[in-house]
């Protein structure tokens, strides 16, 4: 007779059905597996057989034959332990049938028949609901994550003889009741208080501060440029504190993506905050983009809806730096390996900090002794393509003595997070019709559309654009970044003020690299 | 028979032998001063009919003058100098030798003259005075203003600047200067075909066209170390005075001021303030009695007895500002600028406007040509 239990195997983002069939007939007591597995789930066989023994189930000796299938699918991961399990309890008459028919099961079995967390529970439990199962049966320990989607009810256990128990109706359990947005609100509130970093704690550096804060309203890419000790890296850890709360959906998708790469461990269910990746220089592209034999999500991916800070920008190597063209455009990356092609999300702000010349003081020539070519060679080491996607350039200074005597007080992250919040609702509300949320995402036709701007700021726009020969590409970004400062301001039209500040963010960069204004 | 060359060629040929230093070469002219002559008999295989031994020649000297001999009579010398001179005539190089009339009269009363100046454009004007405008290659942004500032001045009152066409001062000075046709000159290093440094390639094809690109190396000469304090004594040897902008203490401006020192030219130095890198060396040369420059009709001044009828004297000032043309909001952001190149931020800071604001009044008063911005986003008042 052959019983079928499912389980699910994960293919990038994706959760893939798996149908694990078991028949038992007379013969040479043996247990095979058999359905493209890697070795992790081939040794489940001892793995599940023990765990049954030690849960108190006595095996008849028979010919134990199990399938997993699509049979073409590889399969990885140890989450068809549990579902294993029971499926050969119910070929054995343990379980009737009929109540394993509606259910996904997913988990690790211990040799004394307790369930071990296992990655990937979020997507799984969000095929089983587009599938049409009732009940999901989970590890207790990925109990939270599995309840991020609200319709298929899932319940966590400890042990396998729970959940035989369970399935038997010996034992009632209440289902996890999914997290709501207002639940979350608390938990990021909760959270709040643990961040360290605060842009009040940082003396001076008002115009550094004020870019962070267009940066954080308008999602635009930042890049700071300054001497050794300005402060830039105090600076970029402040970000995640200026950028508005994730939304219920945001959380989804970000949990999903580190559902998928096992990174929710036991005191974190569900990523609430939004993430802050800071790789050191020496990181390679597969760490970056995602890789591995899997083509596993790489950090752009687990910094998605969040900030990815490159520190020391010019120490990369050009061949990492020039792997975030696709990301920086497309907000997607695609990483194709033997195994598989997947495409995760990589929708980051890039802040990346670097200094102007090799020793750190350029144009402080009181200081900076280096020739103009040491200057372009070490500023040359960042490619043209990639400044270009960067929207905003600033210099940092170090702050002097006296101020840090004075200790001045300034505005705190969280007086300027409420201006980026509401700079942000603006563009929520322009976009509604639109698929994207904030200016930096603008297109050349969303450009044209909302960059509407008075007579003023035209004649300025104009001069600009004679004086420096702009290429189309900077004039949109100009426009956007106006439109970003304006939304601070409140103003529907972009005005004079708010072009001529884009404007003086918009190519630093000519200064270190000569390039087209 | 002997072949009939160009003057020129008989120089470029006595010029160009290798080992055989310029001291060298000038004691054998003054055992016979006509080098066609020396080809000649170097042709024949006779260059020992020409070299006299004195009675007591020591050992040493005799090895040595045999050693001469063999490279005046080497074919293969003769034979490769006289190809370069015909591919330099085909670039369209000028040359002038000593003998020549238009060998720049300044040039000869300096210690080793050059036996040939190869050049683009023209030479220096003996007429009209000239003035050297020299400085650290590694300038700040204030000393780059200087010198540009300055020396556009000066040219537009008639006084031809000579430069060495490298980067900071020299390269700024230049630029500045060619805006006057026949006013800017720059004397290199390398061979006069070569640019060097490669970026200042737009100031010399201008150089080329409106001034004047010269040199004393042979065409195609690589920018070597070794010929840049040489060419130092050219550059002194073309001016009436030199105008140090920045150096630092053991700069190579400071090579050109003593081969003016030698030659008996003025010196001129911007002073800066005490302890800074790139004034140590001006402020050196100021002590040590060279004029202390405060405005450009400083150095007009001391050209104006030796040169009263060339010079133009300008009495309006380049920078004379009508303040009541800035709004008032615009007058204290102009009142915190001055030639020090200062940041937006720390404009922030000292006048107390909002970033937008001052963005806005930066712009308008740039766009109104009474500041400028010679970095993005730094800022200094028009000169």
């Amino acid at each position: 007779m052959v019983c079928k239990t499912y389980s699910a195997v994960l293919c990038g983002m994706e959760a893939v059905k798996v149908q694990v069939e078991t028949d038992v007939r007379s013969g040479l007591p043996q247990l095979q597996m058999v359905g493209a597995l890697a070795s992790e789930v081939k040794e489940a066989r001892e793995r599940v057989r023990v765990a049954i023994e030690n849960s108190g189930f006595r095996l008849p000796p028979k010919h134990i034959t199990i399938n997993l299938s699509p049979a073409d699918i590889r399969k990885e991961g140890t989450s068809f332990d549990l579902a294993t399990a029971i499926s050969i309890l119910a070929a054995f008459g343990f379980i009737p049938e009929e109540q394993i028919q509606n259910c996904m099961f997913a988990g690790e079995l211990s040799l004394d028949g307790t369930i071990n967390k296992v990655s990937g529970i979020l997507p799984m439990a969000k095929m089983a609901a587009t599938e049409g199962f009732q009940k999901m049966i989970v590890p207790a320990g990925n109990l939270g994550e599995a309840a991020l989607q609200n319709e298929v009810p899932v319940y966590g256990m400890n042990r396998l003889t729970e959940v035989v128990d369970f399935l038997l109706g010996n034992i009632n359990k209440e289902a996890e009741l999914p997290m709501s947005p207002i639940d979350l609100k608390k938990i990021q509130n909760e959270k709040k208080k643990q961040i360290e970093c605060d842009l009040k704690d940082i003396i001076g550096q008002t115009a550094a501060k004020r870019a962070l804060m267009i940066a954080a309203a308008g999602g635009h890419h930042l890049l700071m440029i300054g001497p050794p000790g300005s402060g830039k890296t105090a600076l970029a850890k402040c970000m995640p504190s200026l950028l508005p709360d994730l939304s219920f959906e945001e959380m989804i998708d970000l949990s999903n993506i580190y559902s998928v790469s096992g990174k929710l461990k036991n005191d974190m269910e569900y990523v609430v905050m939004r993430p802050f990746q800071a790789p050191h220089h020496a990181t390679t592209p597969s760490a970056l983009l995602g890789g591995g034999r899997n083509a596993n999500p790489g950090l752009v991916s687990l910094c998605h809806h969040g900030v990815l800070f490159l520190d020391e920008l010019t120490e990369f190597k050009p061949e990492v730096l020039e792997t975030l063209r696709q990301p920086l455009e497309d907000h997607t990356v695609t990483v194709s390996r033997l195994q598989a092609t997947y495409t995760y999300p990589a929708a980051f702000q890039l802040i990346a900090a670097m200094n102007p010349c090799p020793c750190g003081h350029f144009p402080d020539r009181t200081k900076c002794n280096c020739s103009p070519q040491q200057i372009r060679r070490y500023t040359g080491k960042i490619s043209q393509p990639i400044l270009d996607r960067i929207d905003m350039m600033i210099e940092v200074f170090p702050v002097e003595y006296e101020k840090i005597r004075k200790k001045e007080s300034s505005e705190t992250s969280e007086c300027i997070r409420e201006k980026v919040v509401r700079a942000r609702k603006i563009q929520k509300k322009r976009f509604e019709k639109k698929k994207i949320q904030l200016n930096s995402e603008m297109g050349k036709r969303e450009t044209e559309e909302f960059c509407t701007f008075d007579k003023e700021a035209e004649q300025v726009l104009h001069l600009i654009f004679q004086k420096n020969e702009f290429s189309t590409r900077r004039y949109y970004r100009i426009l956007k970044l106006a439109r970003t400062i304006a939304d601070l301001d409140g103003s529907p039209e972009i005005r004079k003020h708010h072009l001529t500040e884009a404007y003086s963010y918009c190519n630093v960069g000519k200064k270190y690299w000569r390039m087209e204004a | 028979m002997t072949e009939c060359l160009e003057r020129e060629q008989y120089w470029h040929w006595f010029h160009g032998l290798p080992g055989i230093s310029q001291k060298e070469k000038e004691e054998l002219l003054k055992i016979c001063p006509k080098v066609k002559q020396w080809y000649d008999a170097a042709k024949r295989g006779a260059a020992g009919e020409l070299l006299v031994a004195p009675y007591n020649e020591t050992e040493q000297q005799k090895d040595r003058k045999n050693q001469m001999i063999e490279v005046l009579e080497n074919q293969k010398h003769r034979d490769a100098l006289n190809r370069s001179y015909e591919e330099a005539r085909g670039k369209g190089i000028s040359m002038v030798c000593r003998e020549s009339e238009q060998y720049p009269e300044r040039l000869k009363h300096i210690f080793l003259p050059p036996f040939m100046l190869y050049y683009y454009g023209k030479l220096p004007d003996k007429e009209k005075p000239s003035l050297a405008v020299i400085g650290a290659r590694n300038c700040s942004v204030y000393g780059e203003e200087i010198a540009a500032c300055f020396s556009g001045y000066l040219a537009k009152a008639g006084i031809q600047i000579v430069s060495g066409m490298a980067r900071g001062i020299d390269g700024a000075a230049g630029r500045a200067a060619i805006n006057e046709p026949g006013y800017a000159y720059a004397v290199l290093g390398s061979g006069v075909d070569v640019c060097y440094p490669k970026e200042n390639k737009l100031l010399y094809t201008c150089l080329q066209e409106k001034g004047g690109v010269i040199s004393e190396e042979l065409p195609g000469t690589a920018p070597v170390s070794w010929n840049f304090p040489k060419r130092n004594r050219i550059i002194s040897g073309l001016s009436d005075a030199v105008f140090v902008v920045e150096a630092r203490e053991n700069s190579g401006s400071l090579i050109t001021v003593s081969y003016a020192l030698e030659q008996g030219k003025e010196i001129y130095a911007v002073p800066g303030r005490l302890y800074e890198k790139l004034a140590e060396g001006t402020n050196r040369l100021i002590q040590e009695g060279a004029y202390l420059v405060r405005e450009p009709e400083d150095i007009l001044h001391g050209f104006s007895e030796k040169f009263a009828g060339v010079i133009l004297k300008k009495s309006t000032k380049n920078h004379c500002f009508e303040k009541n043309v800035l709004a008032s909001r615009e007058k204290i952001v102009y009142a915190c600028l001055s030639l020090r190149p200062k940041h937006i931020e720390e404009l922030q800071e000292e006048t107390g406007i909002s970033l937008p604001e001052l963005t806005s009044l930066l712009f308008d008063m740039e766009m109104k040509q009474y500041i400028k911005q010679p970095l993005k986003n730094y800022f200094i008042i028009q000169g």
